[in-house]
């Protein structure tokens, strides 16, 4: 396609209209075309003024408190082990200290400061080894606890009437990485998964439910830095029955049929 | 003594968003939650869907308030853009599951508080409804389709049992009358 036919799509991708030939051709036009990347983002507008077509209507109040309290948990969650300075090292202080020395009482003194310098800098460092473990250690209560967490929910899921659980091992992709994911009899689904690798920046996995050759897209999930994951979702009510679950590599805002490498798959 | 603050544009609660600030996200939230919800219930039809993925919304756009470029585009437009993208996945996901069943749970919506801001928000959507009802019956139904059940031109020729070829000049031509309606009518909360 040349770029006025392009020009033609440009609306319709405003509106996610294309279907995927033309989609790709558009993409692929628009990486290299600043005009059409500019035409689009007009196009976007026009089609996000749709919005005000909808009615206005207020959510339940409880889904602000939800965010700042997510937001709250996510700003809460890196434990910042505070490294204050056990020692301000001044180089002005340095200075005098050398120019001072005159004489013996001076070299005295200034050895007996270089003793304590020197032994402080032995204790710094201790200090430095003991807080380096301290932060370890915290980061390890901390995976620590929120593995109990995805353990306690998993738990509270499998204890729901007709609740069923499947495994999920890792693909020669990610031969260290497994999952469990536990459903109960109206679809309701969560999956936790452990030591998948960090994906590259703009992807994320993704969960699918297969069914024969029809695959139902789950929902996209991130996960922590040692690899763990857990995600809620639901299982459409066609893919309850006999269903593969598999996981995988993504563009992070989701596809609706899988593109990427398979990292994760459930047993038939 | 008057009590009239300079209110932030989209653009700084955004950057501030993006320097973790917390109640940025928490007045981007309050100005632009109607609309979203309105949005996001008009595609799911379900409260406790749409009130999902907008708390969705609201923790991507903290988490990724810094991707945000200006240059292309506004912020209203990145907001509506993400949700709609958003909420149109979701319904993906429950295509197996009826909407009908789901509609039906829909509790009662709880009362627009802000006087000023609905009455911002009814003088646009009065304008889009107006250009909506200036555009042909036939190029208005696929912007329809496409924007608010997320079908692509194929499945929409498919629903309507239209050539493809019909559908795609109709939607270009739909397009660029409704831009033409709207050219600088419509606005965000926050410029």
């Amino acid at each position: 396609m040349d770029h006025e036919e392009i020009k033609q799509l440009l609306s319709a991708h405003a509106l996610s209209a294309l279907d995927n030939s033309d989609l790709r051709a558009v993409e692929q036009h628009l990486a290299d075309c600043v005009s059409c990347t500019t035409d689009l983002a007009e196009w976007r507008s026009t089609a996000a003024s749709l919005a005000f077509a909808a009615e206005s209507l207020e959510p339940s109040s409880v889904v602000r408190d939800r965010i700042l309290s997510e937001i709250r948990e996510e700003k809460r969650r890196p434990t910042n082990v505070t490294s204050e300075s056990v020692i301000a090292f001044s180089p002005s202080a340095r200075r005098n200290l050398w120019t001072s020395m005159g004489s013996l009482g001076t070299i005295a003194a200034a050895l007996a400061v270089v003793a304590l310098l020197v032994s402080t800098i032995v204790l710094w460092r201790k200090n430095n080894a003991a807080r380096a473990e301290l932060s370890r250690l915290n980061s390890e209560i901390q995976l620590t606890e929120q593995q109990r967490q995805r353990d306690r929910e998993l738990i509270s899921f499998l204890s729901k009437p007709g609740a069923r659980v499947a495994a999920l091992a890792g693909t020669n992709v990610a031969q260290s990485a497994h999952a469990t994911i536990a459903y109960d009899s109206n679809g309701a689904a969560m999956l936790v998964a452990s030591g998948l690798p960090v994906p590259p920046a703009g992807k994320a996995y993704q969960l699918w439910f297969i069914v024969g050759n029809q695959k139902f897209p789950g929902r996209v999930f991130t996960i922590d830095a040692s690899g763990n994951a857990d995600s809620k979702d639901q299982i459409p009510p066609a893919a309850l029955r006999g269903s593969v679950f598999a996981v995988t590599l993504e563009p992070a805002s989701g596809m609706s049929s899988p593109t990427g490498a398979i990292f994760l798959l459930s047993g038939s | 003594m008057s009590t009239d603050t300079v209110k932030p544009s989209d653009i700084e609660l955004l950057h501030a968003i993006a320097r973790s600030d917390e109640q940025a996200l928490a007045s981007l939230y309050d100005r632009y939650r109607v609309i979203l919800f309105g949005l996001l219930m008009r595609i799911l039809n379900s409260r406790e869907e749409a009130e999902d993925v907008l708390q969705d919304v609201f923790l991507q756009v903290w988490r990724r308030a810094s991707d945000f470029d200006e240059l292309r585009g506004k912020p209203f437009t990145w907001l509506v853009t993400l949700a709609r993208s958003r909420a149109i996945d979701r319904l993906r996901t429950l295509t197996a599951r009826s909407r009908a069943a789901a509609g039906s749970a829909n509790d009662p919506t709880e009362a627009v508080s802000d006087a000023v801001a609905d009455t911002f928000r009814s003088e646009q959507r009065g304008i889009v409804s107006r250009a909506l009802t200036q555009l042909p019956e036939e190029q208005k139904i696929l912007l329809i389709l496409a924007y608010f059940e997320g079908l692509t031109q194929c499945e929409i020729a498919k629903r309507l049992g239209a050539p493809l070829g019909t559908v795609k000049t109709r939607m270009r031509s739909g397009m660029i009358k409704l831009r033409e309606l709207l050219a600088d009518k419509v606005q965000s909360f926050g410029l």
